[in-house]
């Protein structure tokens, strides 16, 4: 089941295995003696001729619908990551490590007024590293191909407090711009909780609870690990109207998983519209590596490891 | 009467009495699911040479179609669904946010028809496998998964708008993954 029937089973107001009250027991044994002196049970019924006839084409049909619910089984399955998946998560937080994340990021997006064109699927496979001492962070997104493995480089970003720049696949530089120094950080008020990767994520994500920006709405599991679901209350924020839910690891609260609902709503601009978008961000990996010439490297372009 | 029969009878019954009786009592009043608990059974009793090897498939069936015999009386549905949107957890134990995701997807599922809230709960409630719910609901394995994959998305889309209350417009060019 996925997590959404999760939450549902959760929900079972009469759970099967709640053992029966005292009161309860009687009545079921009441009830199977009731029936037991029922003294004219029924003989089977004998299949008509025409039953009889239909009970192969019934055979064949059974065949075919089982081959199509295959397709669908297909259709409906969410793509599986490749092995990096089942690797463990490990907390990492202390000052003198490069701590990286490897992440699986799908942005879905819909126009929601006419004459708005946009792709409406975006699926990328990215690579992220964080240095505390530099404040510089590097990130390499891959295009994800059908069977949840990174494709050809997609583009490459590297970010420090104050800059940001993009790289195309050539290594090209594509943009480059300084940080707006009014708009807010990850975590701040006046933004939906989120973290900041140049310390330790688990750290403030529980932090964000104990403040009440994130609530704690029950435990799932992803990818074989027992995580809690982290949930913001609806918001407005500028353009943006939306949610943010994080599945965290129960025990370091390291994101596993990470949606956003968002409504973008900039219809008041000449040639504005809205736009409904649907994020979310797979963490698959937490690497600890000791900052050495090497590792250092990673921070540079083009120094990332390729998958 | 032959001890067999009467011994194999007390074993279903002792097997499948619980799963029945949650069944019912998840989509009926008490009084309504003892009544239809109690037809069940008895059919089971007078088929038990008929029935199939895997017996809870065409016990919940007939629960089901019991069901909707009997319940011929709109105001009963209407307070079932009334229920179903506030019922009180049994999971009194668990952590209040817990309760209240809990309390949130029955909110959630309250609002789909009934044919929607049928399919999720027999497989989130009933733990059947969509071979198995597909007996129950009385379609083919096919149908079925298409009826559980779009009751899913309507269950998501009702839960996004009680976690994310927007203007019906909005609501009407969503279609939520």
């Amino acid at each position: 089941m996925n997590e959404l029937m999760d939450r549902l089973a959760r929900a079972n107001p009469t759970p099967t295995d709640e053992p029966l009250t005292a009161d309860e027991q009687r009545d079921a044994d009441a009830l199977l003696q009731r029936i037991l002196a029922d003294p004219e049970p029924l003989s089977a019924p004998k299949r008509s001729p025409l039953v009889r006839r239909i009970v192969p084409a019934a055979g064949l049909l059974a065949l075919l619908a089982l081959a199509a619910v295959i397709v669908i089984d297909l259709v409906d399955s969410e793509q599986r990551a490749d092995g990096i998946v089942e690797r463990a998560v490990a907390a990492v937080s202390h000052d003198d490590v490069i701590y990286a994340t490897a992440e699986r990021w799908t942005l879905n997006s819909v126009a929601l007024d006419p004459g708005i064109e946009m792709s409406p699927d975006e699926r990328a496979f990215v690579r992220s590293w964080a240095w505390r001492e530099g404040n510089r962070s590097h990130h390499l997104r891959y295009r994800l191909l059908s069977g949840g493995s990174p494709g050809r480089l997609h583009s490459e970003v590297v970010s420090t407090p104050e800059r940001i720049t993009w790289f195309d696949a050539d290594g090209k530089k594509q943009l480059s711009s300084d940080k707006d120094p009014d708009a807010p950080a990850a975590g701040d008020e006046g933004s939906f909780p989120g973290f900041d990767p140049f310390s330790d994520p688990g750290a403030q994500l529980r932090e964000h609870v104990e403040s009440g920006k994130l609530r704690v709405a029950g435990s799932t599991t992803v990818r074989g690990r027992t995580a809690y679901r982290l949930v913001s209350a609806p918001d407005k924020i500028g353009r943006e109207y939306g949610t943010v839910t994080y599945l965290v690891d129960a025990s370091t609260y390291l994101p596993l998983e990470v949606r956003q609902r968002v409504v973008f709503d900039d219809s008041d601009v000449p040639g504005g519209g809205r736009e409904r978008a649907t994020i979310r961000i797979e963490y698959l990996r937490y690497e600890a590596l000791p900052v050495s010439d090497e590792t250092k490297r990673l921070l540079e372009k083009g120094g990332g490891l390729r998958p | 009467m032959s001890a067999t029969r009467r011994d194999r009878f007390e074993r279903l019954y002792r097997d499948h009495h619980p799963a029945v009786r949650a069944y019912l009592l998840r989509r009926a009043e008490p009084e309504l699911a003892q009544d239809a608990l109690s037809e069940t059974f008895l059919a089971a009793w007078r088929r038990l040479d008929e029935l199939p090897e895997d017996r809870l498939p065409w016990l919940l069936a007939t629960a089901r179609r019991t069901l909707a015999n009997e319940r011929r009386s709109a105001k009963r549905l209407g307070g079932l669904r009334e229920r179903m949107a506030t019922r009180e957890t049994t999971e009194a134990a668990n952590p209040a946010e817990q309760v209240a995701d809990a309390d949130l997807m029955r909110r959630a599922l309250s609002t789909l028809s009934e044919a929607d809230r049928e399919v999720l709960m027999l497989v989130a409630w009933e733990g059947l496998d969509t071979a198995r719910a597909a007996q129950v609901a009385g379609c083919s394995r096919a149908t079925f998964a298409v009826r559980l994959h779009r009751a899913r998305k309507r269950l998501d889309r009702a839960l996004f708008a009680l976690e994310f209350p927007l203007d019906a417009r909005t609501y009407d060019a969503m279609e939520v993954r």
